[in-house]
């Protein structure tokens, strides 16, 4: 679907995208992923060809986006970071402005329903909620009836609940055959959403795959926390596999080291007749191997 | 050309909500042509050739529309669509990228032929004004006029980095062409020195065209005026061509 290869940016003597390779396959979705300023905005334009890239190669669709611009947009929709209305415009009005623009888009009727905005068509677009106004952006996107779509930042600044729907709507566009390109820097949504990841930071790739090898990649370790009566952790202290105890609350927690098994550290629990009322174990996360990646110099910064 | 005429029809709903535009450009004029006709009447008055008040401003306050739609509202328009990407989502379209400007540049125009018939409309019924001069030359003149306005108005569009540059831009020019190129103050009353100044207006090379012509004067007699108009609209346009910036 798209072939990007050592794509560079420089605003100045800036780089903001340096030497960028990725490549995105029919049907999946994709997650550019990175902390604001970290290139992502500029990655999909230089990959869609609105903004001339300074060195790389790009196929979309296995066309070139800059020589071929009206061939490519009828078969790739986009929403941009805060996607960008006239002031005063009715949401029908939007989507027949949109439509015009296209040979053969879809009736804008029957995804205004789709996504549950059908009585909203006589409202202005400034007046609808941020949640409403993101899905119209994915209307926008879908009206040429694209066989990809990027969303840049789609959920940024939504509250929970419409991003749970965005979500949603997101998978049924996987559902109906559409490559999916967007970028977050939500990585819970990451998680939950992308077959693939790659991060970047300060312009530059730290680590693309599937979500599950990337966090895996990280070296990350199980945390276990068990809620018991005894009031001091070093009867712990000689235990094997385990590292980094903390006791809080009569909560203890710690890192079971890479390779333990959980039954090995019941087993030793057990054995020191430490009573387990509760437990539960957390999964390192893609956020964990985010901000094991790139967390320590956002915080530089 | 589907696309062309939707964009068209859009934009011009969304220019007739925006009431500063429609105030300034409709109502506000008439409301001077009101104002004015009903303090000094349409009667001749010998010292200006035999003509009224009205006769005498009807080019001026036309005048006044243009400068509204070609210097506030098209620079303001583009100067925000950049600003809030509403350029950049158009050239993620198949549609022509130019599409939008040259329905923008229409629209606008076709706003103010609106609101120059709307002038003409209470000039005519409330005080019977008529033009002495020829219909088909004032609209060339007034096609003139606006050519050069709106070739300033895109060159402002084009410089300027966000929408409140444009803004304070578009007040610079828009007032003092407003109030010094006869627009509001009739040309004629200012002294000779200051009309030198204003001279460098091309607004009032425009108003001064429009006035005469429709007060039966010939093309002809406005070579210099011509010249100036179409000269700055040629500059400003290149030079718009030359800046313009998609975001």
């Amino acid at each position: 679907m798209l072939e990007v290869q050592g794509l560079v940016k420089r605003y100045g003597h800036k780089t903001a995208v340096d030497d960028v390779s990725f490549t995105v396959k029919k049907g999946e979705i994709f997650g550019l992923l990175g902390p604001n300023g970290a290139g992502k905005s500029t990655v999909i334009e230089c990959v869609l060809g609105i903004k001339k890239r300074d060195a790389g190669t790009v196929r979309l669709l296995g066309m070139k986006p800059e020589a071929n611009r009206r061939a490519l947009f009828k078969r790739v929709g986009v929403q941009f970071q805060q996607s960008a209305y006239q002031d005063r415009i009715r949401v029908k009005e939007a989507c027949v402005l949109i439509s015009s623009l296209h040979e053969k888009p879809l009736p804008y009727e029957s995804l205004l329903a789709d996504f549950g905005l059908g009585d909203k068509e006589r409202q202005m677009v400034g007046s609808l909620s941020g949640g409403e106004r993101q899905k119209l952006s994915i209307i926008l996107a879908l009206l040429p009836d694209p066989e990809m779509v990027f969303l840049d930042e789609l959920t940024t600044g939504l509250d929970p609940s419409a991003r749970r729907d965005m979500w949603q709507y997101i998978r049924y566009l996987q559902e109906r055959g559409i490559t999916v390109f967007l970028t977050t820097h939500y990585m819970e949504e990451a998680q939950h959403l992308c077959d693939r990841v790659c991060m970047l930071d300060q312009g530059r790739i730290v680590i693309q795959d599937t979500v599950p090898r990337v966090i895996d990649a990280c070296g990350l370790t199980h945390v276990v926390g068990i809620k018991t009566d005894i009031q001091d952790k070093s009867s712990l202290s000689d235990m094997k596999g385990i590292s980094d105890i903390q006791m809080e609350e009569g909560l203890i927690h710690f890192s079971m080291d890479r390779g333990t098994k959980l039954i090995d550290v019941i087993r030793q629990l057990d054995e020191r007749h430490i009573d387990i009322e509760e437990l539960n174990m957390k999964s390192p996360s893609l956020e964990d191997a985010y901000l094991h990646l790139v967390g320590g110099e956002e915080a530089a910064v | 050309m589907n696309a062309y005429l939707t964009i068209f029809w859009t934009e011009m709903k969304l220019i007739f909500r925006n009431f500063i535009v429609v105030f300034f450009s409709i109502i506000f004029p008439a409301c001077m042509v009101l104002l004015f006709g009903y303090m000094y009447g349409n009667d001749p008055i010998p010292e200006w050739g035999g003509y009224g008040m009205v006769d005498i401003s009807f080019g001026a306050y036309i005048g006044m529309s243009i400068c509204v739609t070609g210097l506030m509202s098209l620079p303001l328009t583009l100067a925000q669509y950049r600003q809030k990407k509403v350029l950049k989502q158009f050239k993620a379209t198949p549609a022509s990228s130019g599409s939008l400007l040259a329905s923008q540049v229409v629209m606008h125009f076709i706003f103010t032929v609106i609101s120059a018939i709307m002038l003409y409309l209470v000039a005519r019924i409330v005080f019977g004004y008529t033009m002495a001069g020829s219909f088909w030359l004032f609209a060339v003149a007034f096609l003139l006029t606006c050519v050069c306005i709106f070739a300033i108005g895109m060159l402002i569009a084009s410089v300027a980095p966000n929408e409140r540059t444009a803004t304070v831009i578009c007040y610079l020019v828009y007032f003092p062409m407003l109030f010094l190129s006869g627009a509001t103050m009739p040309y004629e009353m200012f002294p000779a020195g200051m009309q030198r100044f204003v001279n460098i207006l091309p607004l009032t090379h425009g108003i001064k065209m429009m006035k005469g012509v429709s007060l039966g004067g010939q093309l002809s007699s406005y070579g210099t005026e011509m010249a100036v108009l179409l000269g700055v609209a040629l500059v400003c346009g290149v030079l718009s061509a030359v800046f313009f910036k998609w975001e």
